[in-house]
């Protein structure tokens, strides 16, 4: 079955950018508890954004609350602590870089409390919850505390499985930039298991799991990728010659990010199919290849569009 | 005798709360252009006697004008359209603009502005000049009648190049162009693209040239980066912990280095000590004369013009006295 779904993050609606650059000034502080009224305006927010992705199969909360991508859970892990701005992969985005300063733990509450707001405005759809993966969140951090890289990561994937465990979403996206971005394989070897033991987690209870990578060059990764037992493997097909090399791999199970989220060209409805015909497979997600609050909301709603026609197109001519 | 370790900024100062203001008052039409002029200038007056109070020898005009220093430009040239809000981090938005033609040059950006702060600063200081270069230009929009990011890369250093030539007519002693983006797409033939680009912009220019680069992967830059046709490399090192020292000792460095020896994420001004130790790292294969200690970047973020002034103090403090000892 082919299906359309959301990938992450969407753009804000202009009233919860108000709204969070009033309330919060540039950054939000840490220790800056939500209040009555900022969850309103955050469950507004949340059901524009869920209406925003009408007509796809699997939809997000549209990561509304993130501060940044790292931020996301890594303020909800005891001995983690959030430092200096460094900027994400080769966007003009940027992160609070975690430092990791004790043990890491997770006091569980951040992905849960997402989840709740999301169901709670859409009883009805498929939904997607999507936590950094650990050997991202680990690369992107500053490690103070742990002996090693492996044993930091472990950590972290200790973590990410309490932040997940028991959360009701139907589809469990673990992302993995790093990965194809810049896999130490060697590190990645020793850490394998740590991830899978991860990806089973996603997978408890009927849900989905998928593990997404992005921005990198599939070259320099698909063997290893092909490796891990995840429902999905998200694949930016945008990006590099990485669509060649994919359909090359035999890779079948994938969410494929065929439309760009970084642009905002948009792409002919005729050639995405016939990329998604091209790799033989009927177990396919498509979507776009990364969140999608990189490109402003009018071009985010076209590229919803854009998905679920051919979602749809290709849903009838089965 | 030629100078040594000149100390420079890297462009932009915390924009006063007054243009801010007026800024916001502009876009309301409750003042008009020449109201908000004279509020940039005053504001721009008060960036260039903190420098020079600091001890800086090459100032810039703090750059108060430019809200942003990609759309600043793109609202400028021919072939781009105001985009809607994408976010950079945190709470900040920018209109990432987008590229809907060919880029045309439509006359000076920053002349005017280098021109009055030149004329105010008089014989106290020197004054350069900064642009947002072509390849973060190309690299922070959006774009749809280009064929790729290099044919728009090219195409923006072709009109990029005449804002440097009005600079060099003008008689701007330094004209810098500022990259940040550079150095964050891990492909080698990314520098390829930058020795064309920055060949077509400071081509026949009589002025001294620079590009300024931070935070990104700086192994990617060399050693294509020596043979770059400018002057002075420009880069960030504190934040990074003066990592990047490692990497320029390899190489036979040839042209003149931007020192960053204050991290302007960080709130907490370096003590004279501890950027006189770090000035110290990089004359231990660089010769005075070549190297310019700066902030990393732009102070644009620090969130108040005293905390600027007194990094840029610490800089300028660290210097007198080295110079004292190097002589």
């Amino acid at each position: 079955m082919i299906l359309s779904a959301s990938f992450g993050s969407f753009p804000r609606p202009d009233f919860l950018r108000e709204y969070q650059i009033k309330r919060y000034g540039k950054q939000k502080r840490v220790d800056d508890a939500m209040r009555e009224g900022d969850i309103e305006v955050l469950k507004r927010g949340v059901r524009a954004v869920v209406e925003d992705q009408t007509g796809l199969d699997i939809i997000t909360d549209g990561q509304l609350i993130w501060d940044d991508f790292l931020a996301s859970v890594a303020t909800d892990f005891d001995g983690v602590e959030m430092g200096g701005l460094i900027r994400f992969y080769d966007n003009n985005a940027y992160y609070r870089k975690p430092i990791i300063r004790g043990e890491i733990r997770s006091r569980g509450g951040w992905i849960r409390e997402q989840v709740k707001i999301l169901r709670e405005v859409n009883p009805g759809m498929a939904i997607k919850v999507v936590i950094p993966g650990p050997y991202t969140l680990y690369d992107l951090s500053e490690d103070k505390y742990y002996k090693d890289k492996a044993e930091g990561i472990a950590a972290m994937a200790s973590a990410l499985r309490d932040e997940i465990r028991g959360v009701e979403a139907d589809y469990v996206q673990i992302d993995e930039p790093s990965l194809s971005y810049n896999m130490d394989k060697d590190l990645f070897f020793s850490v394998k298991e740590d991830i899978e033991r991860l990806v089973v987690e996603g997978k408890k209870g009927g849900r989905r799991s998928i593990l997404a990578t992005y921005f990198g060059d599939l070259n320099s990764c698909i063997d290893e990728l092909s490796e891990i037992r995840a429902d999905y493997i998200g694949v930016d097909a945008v990006s590099f010659d990485n669509y060649e090399v994919l359909a090359q791999s035999g890779l079948k199970n994938v969410q494929l990010g065929l439309v760009d989220a970084r642009n905002v060209k948009m792409e002919e409805e005729a050639e995405v199919i016939k990329r998604i015909e091209g790799l033989g497979s009927n177990n396919i997600i498509i979507s776009t290849n990364c969140g999608m609050e990189f490109i402003p909301r009018e071009y985010a709603l076209k590229k919803v569009d854009l998905l679920s026609t051919i979602a749809n197109r290709m849903g009838e001519s089965k | 005798m030629k100078r040594i370790l000149t100390t420079t900024v890297v462009g932009s100062h915390p924009r006063s709360p007054k243009v801010v203001e007026a800024e916001k008052r502009l876009k309301e039409g409750k003042i008009g252009e020449e109201e908000y002029d004279r509020v940039v200038k005053e504001a721009t007056k008060i960036c260039i006697d903190d420098q020079i109070r600091a001890g800086i020898d090459i100032i810039a005009d703090g750059e108060q004008r430019r809200e942003d220093m990609e759309v600043f430009f793109a609202q400028r040239l021919g072939g781009f359209k105001e985009g809607d809000w994408v976010r950079i981090w945190g709470n900040n938005y920018y209109r990432k603009p987008i590229v809907t033609g060919r880029v045309e040059f439509r006359g000076p950006m920053t002349l005017d502005d280098w021109r009055f702060a030149s004329e105010y600063a008089g014989n106290r200081a020197e004054v350069k000049q900064m642009f947002t270069g072509p390849y973060t230009m190309a690299d922070w929009a959006f774009y749809e009648a280009h064929e790729d990011r290099w044919d728009l890369t090219l195409d923006l250093a072709e009109a990029l190049a005449k804002e440097a030539k009005a600079l060099d007519k003008a008689g701007c002693p330094y004209i810098q162009i500022d990259e940040p983006a550079l150095c964050t797409h891990p492909q080698k033939e990314e520098m390829e693209l930058q020795a064309k680009a920055l060949e077509i912009i400071t081509k026949g220019l009589k002025a001294k040239t620079a590009m300024h680069v931070c935070y990104g992967d700086f192994s990617l830059l060399f050693p294509d980066a020596l043979d770059f046709k400018i002057d002075l490399i420009d880069l960030e090192f504190a934040n990074s912990d003066f990592r990047t020292l490692d990497i320029l000792r390899e190489y036979d460095f040839t042209k003149e280095l931007g020192f960053g020896v204050v991290d302007v994420h960080k709130r907490e001004v370096e003590s004279v000590e501890e950027i006189k130790k770090n000035i110290r790292r990089a004359l231990e294969f660089l010769s005075p004369e070549q190297v310019y200690p700066k902030p990393d970047c732009g102070l644009k973020l620090l969130p108040s013009e005293e905390l600027a002034y007194r990094k840029l103090k610490a800089i300028g403090d660290a210097v007198k006295e080295l110079r004292e000892e190097l002589s």
